[in-house]
């Protein structure tokens, strides 16, 4: 418990003076800043220091460390300089912790004596000590800590005596400021009188239920002169309650040895708005367990309930017990796991954007700084596989287009020149049933593209066994109008696998390999124009003999939009979508080398490695009929 | 002021502690302390140096009785508090797996604790009346 006063006796107005100080009280401390901004007499020193005042305030539930370095780190503070004393009386401990750097005198008057506790030289904002000392200092009963600036420029012993120590704080200061407040300086005293009261004796556990240990007192002659009588906690041997697990689907994350696990528990606890100090607990806690058990510790949340689930030992378990009592520890009877549970305040709903966002970074295990990136990388590669499908697409309206154009040809030739035939046919009947049942083949043919494409971009959602020469024969077919028209031969070898894996999403890779392999012979002036499709064991072989890939851009042709081809014609992002599907998704490896592709002839492979668990029956291949 | 300068111990290793909380025990039994404020003592100077071989490796420990007290000096050259500090002395709060019980304890039983840290190592002042 503390009582305090402070008296500010400005150089000119209080709107000008930079001296301030700040007590606030929270449930666990008291927080206590005192600055001295360099200056005086000013208005704007006055706004510096009010800034301080309102950054403290906001950041009251903070460590002194980090108070401390906000203020050091504002742009305010390198202006102006500031002495500063940040400082945190804990409640359950007789102990001031604080930061002081700057000509600020902290003094203490215990038992008819003054102490000096340290601080350090230096000014925040201008010169900031190289390294910044952290202090602490055991608090007695009836202490009496003083805290004056600079423009308090007399001793305080010269001007308090033991008389009028025992005065209110209120007129202990009146008298400083008469007696040494400086004139031409502003000048601040603050007084803070310590008692020590229950609260600071150790309470071993605030939310213990009162009839979980029994007291025993133990006195002897040896003990009568000292004043503090021990006690001995004999714990009850109670059993833990049973509690019902939370389901599977809301487990939020399980934590091993990892290095995140710290992170990751804090993260979550003060997303729950846990307080400071069970977040601390809780946080060294589930280290050890996570040390200690072989399986880990899973992590429950629904509905206001957070569950901590340990597979442990009774011993461990009375760890636990001793740091958090028996309210929050259960065993569930039917697996006999042990269950730390605790209520929150806050109701989170799992659909919660943010809770969302929290759980995938701690699944996949990232600080904060690198989910960020890692949300922007996600994003990018969604729109970029969002423009290789329309860029597939288009590309593929152009096929179908380029594909009916033939059957359509034949169709309104055979309709025009029907009118001509049926006056020179001499068995009508039968030039009509000819008429029909060649132009229903053409319309069927026209009518299995569309279906072709529309299988092509459907999203297979499962794994599925299917005949990889098949679903090469497939691609080969969509292209095969173009393929005449270029001139270009395309051969497929090697023997039929059955492999397990997502057939429509290898005919994408396989159409944007086989679709750059055409592109680079079509403007070739090879009279052998060829690609080879070859299976082999576990891998696909795209060749062609186009010349190949110069040497000073191999290693870019994987990046997304760099390509070779002119505006209009290329969009860069093919190669760069194949790669991501086959390494992210198939679980395999695209790779790229130039090769010799007959006498004196250049071209390129590209190789797509499956996994080692795709490939079936190189002897029973099935097809996907 | 009479300062007796009595001893300083190097702490680097388990059996360091077990010196040191020896010396303690025979010296405080020298000065006709009683058992509670021996037991004492043992705890304060057993703490200290424990958590020298958990965070610091190495320390050095005076021992000074300054009139009728026992001032113990720690100074250690290693990275400080990996915490911030005001959080080291909580309970149940450890960062080596432990309880956390062991500072706020020796700091109820220290008639006087002064402790400055930074990033280059801890030195810690702890007083006991005998």
């Amino acid at each position: 418990m503390i009582s305090y006063d402070s008296l500010v006796k400005p150089y000119s107005s209080f709107e000008g003076c930079g001296d301030f100080s700040v007590v606030i009280e929270r449930s666990d401390s008291h927080l206590i800043v005192v600055g001295d901004v360099g200056g005086h007499g000013s208005y704007k020193i006055g706004q510096v220091a009010h800034f301080i005042e309102q950054l403290v305030n906001d950041n009251s539930a903070a460590d002194i460390d980090y108070i401390f370095k906000s203020i050091a780190n504002s742009q305010l503070s390198e202006k102006f300089g500031v002495m500063l004393f940040v400082g945190r009386i804990d409640k359950r401990l007789p102990l001031l912790n604080y930061i002081c750097v700057g000509d600020l005198k902290i003094k203490v008057f215990r038992q008819n004596n003054w102490i000096t506790l340290h601080s350090q030289n230096g000014m925040v904002g201008k010169h900031l000590p190289q390294k910044i000392n952290r202090f602490a200092s055991k608090l007695h009963d009836a202490d009496l800590l003083s805290i004056t600036t600079d423009g308090v420029n007399r001793n305080i012993l010269e001007v308090v005596n033991k008389q009028s120590l025992a005065s209110k704080l209120t007129d202990l200061n009146k008298r400083i400021m008469q007696q040494a407040g400086s004139k031409s300086d502003d000048s601040l005293s603050l007084l803070i009188r310590f008692k020590q009261s229950n609260s600071n004796l150790p309470i071993p556990n605030q939310l213990a239920t009162p009839h979980s240990t029994e007291l025993v007192n133990y006195r002897s002659a040896d003990l009568a002169e000292v004043s503090i009588k021990p006690v001995r906690l004999n714990p009850l041997n109670i059993e833990p309650r049973n509690i019902e697990k939370l389901k599977a689907q809301h487990l939020f994350c399980i934590l091993d040895n990892d290095t995140l696990a710290k992170d990751k528990i804090h993260s979550l606890l003060s997303f729950l708005d846990f307080p400071r100090e069970l977040d601390l607990k809780l946080q060294t806690l589930i280290l050890e367990l996570i040390y200690h058990t072989q399986t880990g510790v899973k992590i429950y949340y629904h509905n206001k309930r957070l569950q901590i689930e340990f597979a442990s030992d009774d011993a461990l378990f009375e760890s636990c017990r001793i740091i958090l009592g028996e309210k929050h520890l259960f065993k569930n009877q039917l697996d006999g796991s042990y269950i730390i549970s605790f209520l929150t305040t806050k109701q989170i709903d799992a659909k919660d954007e943010k809770f969302a966002q929290l759980k995938e970074r701690i699944q996949i295990g990232l600080p904060p700084s690198a989910y960020k990136q890692y949300q922007k990388d996600k994003q990018r590669d969604e729109t970029l596989a969002q423009q290789a499908k329309l860029a597939s697409m288009g590309e593929m309206i152009g096929s179908i287009a380029h594909q009916w154009r033939q059957p359509l040809n034949e169709l309104a030739i055979r309709i025009q020149t029907l009118k001509y035939q049926i006056k020179q046919a001499e068995d009508v009947d039968k030039l009509l049933a000819t008429f029909t049942s060649d132009n229903l083949a053409t319309i069927k043919f026209m009518s299995k593209t569309i279906d072709d494409f529309r299988n092509f971009f459907k999203v297979d959602k499962e794994k599925q066994f299917f005949s990889l020469m098949t679903a090469i024969e497939q691609v080969k077919l969509m292209l095969v109008a173009q393929f005449e028209k270029d001139n270009i031969r395309l051969d497929i070898q090697g023997e039929d696998v059955s492999i397990n894996s997502y057939q429509s999403e290898i005919q994408q890779v396989l159409l944007n390999l086989i679709s750059n392999a055409k592109d680079a012979l079509k403007h070739s002036d090879n009279p052998n124009k060829h690609i080879k499709v070859v299976i082999k064991d576990n891998k696909v072989l795209i060749q062609d003999n186009g010349g190949g890939i110069p040497q000073d851009i191999e290693a870019q042709i994987f990046e997304p939009y760099y390509t070779t081809k002119s505006h209009g014609e290329g969009t860069g992002i093919g190669l760069y979508m194949s790669k991501l599907i086959v390494e992210n998704h198939l679980c395999g490896q695209l790779t790229f080398q130039n090769i010799h592709a007959g006498e004196n002839q250049q071209g390129a492979q590209f190789t797509i490695h499956f996994p080692d668990d795709a490939p079936a029956d190189h002897n029973n291949p099935q097809t996907q009929i | 002021m009479l300062i007796m300068h009595c001893k300083q111990f190097q702490i680097n290793k388990d059996t360091d502690v077990h010196s040191l909380i020896n010396m303690v025990s025979y010296f405080a039994a020298q000065q006709n302390t009683s058992e509670v404020i021996r037991a004492e003592l043992v705890i304060i100077c057993s703490e200290i140096a424990y958590n020298v071989i958990k965070f610091a490796n190495q320390a050095q420990l005076d021992l000074q009785l300054v009139e009728n007290k026992l001032v113990i000096t720690c100074a250690e050259q290693s990275n400080g508090f990996s915490i911030p500090l005001e959080n080291a002395f909580i309970e149940g709060v450890s960062t080596a797996g432990s309880l956390g019980l062991g500072m706020g304890s020796m700091i109820r039983m220290c008639d006087d604790f002064r402790l400055c840290t930074n990033d280059q190592g801890t030195t810690i002042v702890c007083t006991k009346e005998l």
